[in-house]
């Protein structure tokens, strides 16, 4: 049971389920393709062609290999060794049955269905629209070239048609659908996360309670039972105490300095980037020293952190991913900030030209760094994440 | 993938996922019921006993019905007997269709019944498990192979019995197939992000304790520097007390212990009474559940209220809660949560800005519901108390 998961996972896991679901669906078809051309073959003596079951091979070799690896340059293969399989084993099929006069045949199809699945393998949508149809288009040249070769006539088959359209609806449907209703998780999310931080709320305010009651509440009772007169020295060290344990003692929670520069810590900009990030489902890991950010000009801190909510945000939009990690560092004259995502990544030279979708890494993270006479360095490439390191000289030891 | 990701219901663990995508169910069972229907009317002249292929093509649209009402987001459940009946209704049509065509039955990849029961089975992809997917499927093309083979020698093309049942049963084990798969991976990311995102909740905690420790230690050093401390130093410095000093000392005593005694009658149901605008008098608690609704709930329901709130399609003030013991067969305790909504007129709007939290609140409690009565909405769920 769970309340269910925030944009950028459902898109993952849907995207995912599709290329999944039609790899696996590819590998039954080339199977079932096997099955047809070589269960003919075991009822005559040497009927049985293990050539034409040979020249599936390679497609199933290549598909198990794009199942492990998503690899585009094998996709690519798979799409052309495909067609070539689709052929040989088309030839095969049509000189084996009498009675298969043309092609359009489910035993057909088969292979040709394995072939347009190839474009469940990819992450957009639309490009995987794309790699189905031409997948498709080669197969059926394939197929009619078979149909010449075997001399049978060819026949567009409704099988693989009706294939394609499903497969088109279900990656439609799953565009449409796997980003829905995702608002209601980041509320539910927050709300949760809210309501745990007013339990915490109960409970501390129950140890303070106790602690006044022992205390101060404790020594107005005794005030409140005694005569009017002198003091009793007993009580008067016990005021003494008491009024000492509130205003001087320490917190038990430890270092009040920590606990101060805590509260400061929680109010900063890049703290509430932070919460909104995970309040829209992405689980961000916050390592390193936060005392130097906490002790930068409120210009730095305001850059600094509204710069890396935009890498947050971009992390949930572009990047595929459920994790981020926020790093900070510091040396004597600057402050370092690294947002890592090991999602997508991208081809950072798109950078500088100015059709590129990435205007928020531009504007709103290196203009607004800069602007405060910090830097920003972008390590990315496609498939390999992504890192984005700020650096803001500390008010002692740069410009500002 | 372990064997326990084949046994996940992927609406239990992705719930806002399922309510998005209910729509596959009753569109899966339309395209059979489409397609059983066309291929009936443009293969009649196969057909020779057309009351049994009527039969066939009634029989796919029940259970066509059946599976849409059970993925509809106000029910979203399939039990496992309820899902084996679905996909025995589409079998059994499939059988009568081919009993329908017996030994006229011109080409097995013409026959509507695979299809019908691999998009069925393609429907159930949120309500069951993969592994009863996998079940069902391979159940479903052995019904289908089986009826293939033994049409052989009455088909138009002479082959062996295996190509015919490779015909009729890939496309049934191939749906299946796309739909376990689907149904496991998309399980595998809810689990694993429930998990890290669990995980990243419970490290947050010390440090919104520690936040929350100074904040209200600071509030109270606050309100006692305003009266008691300098009440106490006073006394401490003077070295003697006066009936004034006594009196204050029990005045002040009263006033900190009755703002204790609000704190803690608080609940968080009256701190979304505040949030949300609610009347004061709109919690009914007789037996102080409130603060064992379990938190994943709490966050469901409030939030629910709060986006309700927020998009004005109720209003607060015509809003009533009450918590009450529910009784059970078992030894156990249950409890259970209502929601009504009082004079509610945007009905469509509202069923569809509830239907992800009602999907959580469901997946949670198991038995949550929702009932219209006038221009009243009501929301219901059962809880075991924390």
């Amino acid at each position: 049971m769970s309340l269910g998961v925030p944009a950028q996972v459902a898109r993952e896991a849907g995207n995912r389920a599709i290329a999944t679901s039609t790899q696996v669906a590819a590998l039954i078809c080339l199977a079932a393709a096997l099955a047809s051309v070589l269960a003919p073959g075991f009822f005559v003596v040497g009927g049985v062609r293990w050539w034409a079951a040979g020249s599936l091979l390679p497609m199933i070799v290549l598909l198990i290999v794009v199942m492990a690896t998503g690899n585009r340059v094998v996709m690519g293969a798979y799409a052309v060794v495909g067609c070539l399989s689709t052929f040989a084993y088309t030839v095969a099929v049509l000189q084996q049955t009498a009675s298969y006069t043309n092609t359009d045949l489910f035993v057909v199809a088969l292979p040709l269905v394995a072939l347009m699945l190839i474009g469940g393998s990819r992450q957009d949508t639309r490009v995987g629209v794309l790699w189905a149809t031409a997948a498709y288009a080669l197969g059926d040249l394939a197929v009619f070239a078979a149909a010449l070769v075997a001399g049978r006539q060819f026949r567009f088959d409704s099988i693989s048609l009706a294939a394609y359209i499903l497969f088109m609806a279900l990656l439609l449907f799953n565009g449409i659908t796997r980003g829905s209703y995702r608002g209601a998780h980041a509320l539910i999310l927050r709300t949760l996360r809210e309501q745990h931080v007013d339990e915490l709320r109960l409970e501390v305010a129950a140890e303070l309670r106790a602690e006044l009651h022992d205390t101060t509440l404790s020594e107005l009772a005794a005030l409140a039972s005694t005569q009017p007169g002198p003091l009793v020295p007993s009580l008067r060290e016990r005021l003494e105490s008491d009024i000492s344990h509130w205003t001087t003692a320490p917190h038990r929670a430890g270092d009040r300095l920590d606990a101060a520069d805590h509260v400061e810590w929680r109010q900063s900009d890049l703290a509430r980037a932070i919460d909104h990030a995970r309040d829209s489902g992405l689980v961000v890991d916050v390592s390193g020293d936060r005392g130097p950010y906490s002790a930068l000009s409120s210009e730095a801190r305001r850059a600094m952190g509204l710069a890396a909510r935009q890498c947050l945000v971009n992390v949930l939009k572009h990047s595929g991913q459920s994790r981020a990690e926020v790093v900070l560092s510091a040396s004597h004259d600057e402050v370092s900030l690294v947002v890592v995502d090991a999602g997508r990544g991208f081809d950072v030279s798109l950078l500088a030209r100015e059709d590129n979708d990435r205007m928020g890494l531009l504007q709103s993270v290196i203009d607004r760094v800069e602007r405060v006479g910090g830097s920003v360095s972008v390590f990315s490439r496609a498939g390999a994440g992504t890192s984005v390191l700020m650096v803001v000289p500390t008010a002692e030891g740069g410009s500002l | 993938m372990g064997s326990s990701l084949l046994d996940r219901v992927p609406s239990r663990f992705d719930p806002i996922g399922a309510a998005a995508a209910w729509l596959l169910a009753p569109l899966a069972g339309a395209v059979a019921v489409g397609y059983a229907v066309i291929q009936s009317v443009t293969h009649g002249n196969e057909i020779v006993r057309p009351e049994l292929a009527v039969v066939a093509v009634g029989m796919l649209f029940a259970a066509a019905v059946v599976l849409a009402i059970a993925a509809h987001p106000s029910i979203a459940r399939l039990g496992r007997p309820a899902a084996v009946l679905v996909v025995g209704m589409t079998v059994l049509a499939s059988v009568l269709s081919a009993v329908s065509t017996w030994g006229h039955n011109r080409l097995v990849q013409d026959d509507w019944g695979q299809i019908g029961v691999g998009l069925i089975v393609l429907g159930m992809l949120w309500l069951r498990p993969a592994l009863e997917l996998i079940v069902l499927g391979a159940l479903g093309a052995l019904v289908v192979g089986v009826l293939a083979a033994e049409q052989t020698g009455s088909l138009h093309i002479i082959n062996t019995p295996y190509v015919y049942v490779v015909v009729a049963a890939t496309p049934v084990l191939v749906l299946a197939a796309v739909a376990a798969t689907c149904g496991a991976v998309i399980s595998r990311f809810a689990a694993e992000w429930t998990r890290s995102s669990r995980a990243g909740m419970a490290g947050l905690g010390p440090e919104f304790r520690l936040l929350e420790e100074v904040a209200l230690h600071r509030a109270q050093v606050a309100e006692l520097k305003r009266t008691t401390l300098p009440l106490l130093a006073s006394i401490a410095a003077r070295g003697s007390v006066t009936q004034a000093d006594i009196e204050a000392a029990a005045r002040t005593a009263a006033q900190l212990r009755e703002h204790a005694i609000e704190e803690l009658r608080s609940t968080w149901l009256d701190r979304l009474a505040a949030t949300t605008g609610m009347k004061p008098n709109a919690v009914n608690d007789p037996a102080h559940l409130a603060q064992r609704v379990p938190a994943s709930e709490r966050a469901a329901i409030s939030a629910c209220l709060i986006e309700l709130v927020r998009l004005g399609l109720i209003d607060p003030a015509d809003t009533a809660i009450s918590l009450t013991r529910t009784p059970t067969v078992e030894s156990s305790e249950r409890a259970g949560f209502e929601l009504r909504l009082y004079g509610v007129s945007e009905w469509r709007r509202l069923r569809r800005a509830t239907r992800p939290f009602f999907s959580v609140l469901r997946s949670l409690s198991g038995d949550a519901m929702t009932t219209k009565a006038g221009s009243s909405m009501t929301v219901r769920f059962g809880f075991d108390p924390a």
